[in-house]
């Protein structure tokens, strides 16, 4: 059986798009973090597809609101809460994120934090999920504005599909694939094929004072 | 805190409880066991939860009327594990949570698997737009949970959900083997054995009382 799949009719926008890489791991380990002070700040972040959000970035610990992992909390001073926000201002998505250095470039480790609509849903219905890592090649300009490349999930089951790549991941009864790779087995990834350009999906999302 | 949650709500919910989910069903279609004494109203604790069968569902029938949606584009195997199992659906603060729900039968217990069907608003025809919730919940790994059935009677059912904290900490430290992935610094852990795996793992553990948690039984009593 395919998972049964819950019908949230979102207007859906500029990021995490099915296509996109989710990880079980994150990518990064404590000493990968990497702090840009000029990350901060309201952005205007834009898709290819011409979808248009703000996108607040913050230090991780100005916010006691958001939930945090035990671990998390230890190392807050140098994690981010980035907050997506639609025209209206009201906020869409909210991220806890980690900047980490990878090889020659930086990524960031995006992990879901709940907001306070989503705390309000009944508890059991809740706990039958497991909130997933995505992952984006970050470029900063000279000017200070900063680009998103998220990784593509096809690109990494194909591989595997063709037996190109050993990665650790599980596939239940109907295909549905989980990458299960730890830190480290997505790091020789993101090495290896974090300079090819296939690796991530097509649309960027651009962000600009 | 873990995936295995314990939970701190007070309020009277239907299932309190430190709970462990699996990836994987440990229901597959060719080992699912209908029993229709699930049928009905139950209520526990205050609380009414509404059990049917999954083709004459609210959510089976939503979908039907949508081009191409999960439920309905399944091949046969879905087909035969749709016909044995159940939706059960209950209201909290003017939302509807639906959960898909089959069960198995090992070492002569019946146990039933959980995952998320579907959530709607009990408001402008079940659309959640209003409840403004993240956009990443598309994103999050969906999981089962498990959880001994005991039908004492044609109108009491009791729950009695594994104890994620004692899974998690015989595995942890060894002593039960059990494909799972966890990871330390977000605290996440979940079971990722096969359904195969999971039966074998239930016959082996199934009959140890220490197995289930006593604060994560559920006892539904019949109202219709």
């Amino acid at each position: 059986m395919k998972k049964v799949t819950i019908l949230l009719v979102f207007t859906f926008l500029i990021i995490c798009l099915s296509s996109c890489l989710k990880t079980l791991h994150p990518i990064f380990t404590v000493k990968d973090i990497v702090y840009e002070q000029k990350l901060l700040g309201t952005w205007k972040a834009k898709a290819s597809n011409d979808d248009l959000a703000f996108a607040v970035i913050t230090n991780l610990s100005s916010d006691n609101s958001i939930e945090l992992p035990e671990k998390i909390v230890a190392i807050k001073q140098k994690g981010y809460l980035i907050l997506y926000k639609n025209q209206n201002g009201e906020i869409i998505d909210q991220f806890i994120a980690f900047l980490a250095r990878i090889g020659e470039h930086l990524y960031f480790d995006y992990y879901p934090a709940d907001k306070k609509e989503d705390r309000k849903l009944d508890e059991f219905w809740r706990e039958h999920f497991i909130k997933m890592h995505t992952s984006f090649r970050v470029e900063i300009a000279n000017d200070g504005s900063f680009e998103l490349s998220q990784f593509d999930e096809s690109y990494l089951t194909d591989l595997i599909d063709k037996k190109k790549i050993r990665i650790s991941h599980e596939t239940d009864p109907d295909d549905n694939v989980v990458i299960t790779a730890s830190t480290s087995a997505l790091q020789r990834y993101i090495i290896k094929y974090g300079d090819d350009p296939s690796a991530y999906r097509s649309e960027k999302i651009t962000f600009k004072k | 805190m873990k995936k295995i949650i314990v939970s701190f709500l007070i309020t009277a919910s239907l299932f309190q409880f430190s709970c462990v989910t699996s990836w994987q069903p440990v229901v597959t279609y060719n080992t699912a066991i209908p029993d229709n004494r699930l049928i009905g109203t139950w209520n526990s604790e205050g609380q009414d939860y509404i059990v049917e069968r999954v083709f004459e569902s609210a959510v089976y029938k939503k979908q039907k009327n949508e081009p191409i949606t999960p439920l309905i584009k399944k091949g046969i195997k879905d087909s035969i594990l749709y016909s044995k199992s159940y939706i059960m659906r209950y209201t909290k603060d003017k939302i509807e949570y639906h959960f898909f729900c089959s069960m198995i039968k090992i070492n002569n217990e019946v146990f039933m698997n959980m995952i998320v069907a579907d959530i709607t608003s009990i408001n402008n025809g079940g659309d959640i737009s209003e409840l403004h919730l993240s956009q990443n919940w598309l994103d999050r790994l969906h999981t089962y949970t498990i959880a001994r059935v005991q039908f004492t009677n044609t109108n009491i059912i009791k729950l009695d959900f594994i104890d994620g904290s004692f899974i998690y900490d015989k595995i942890k430290n060894g002593r039960m083997k059990l494909k799972h992935e966890s990871d330390d610094l977000y605290d996440t852990f979940v079971i990722t054995a096969s359904p195969n795996e999971l039966q074998q793992f239930i016959q082996k553990y199934g009959n140890d009382d220490r197995f289930f948690d006593k604060e994560n039984s559920v006892t539904l009593i019949r109202k219709s």
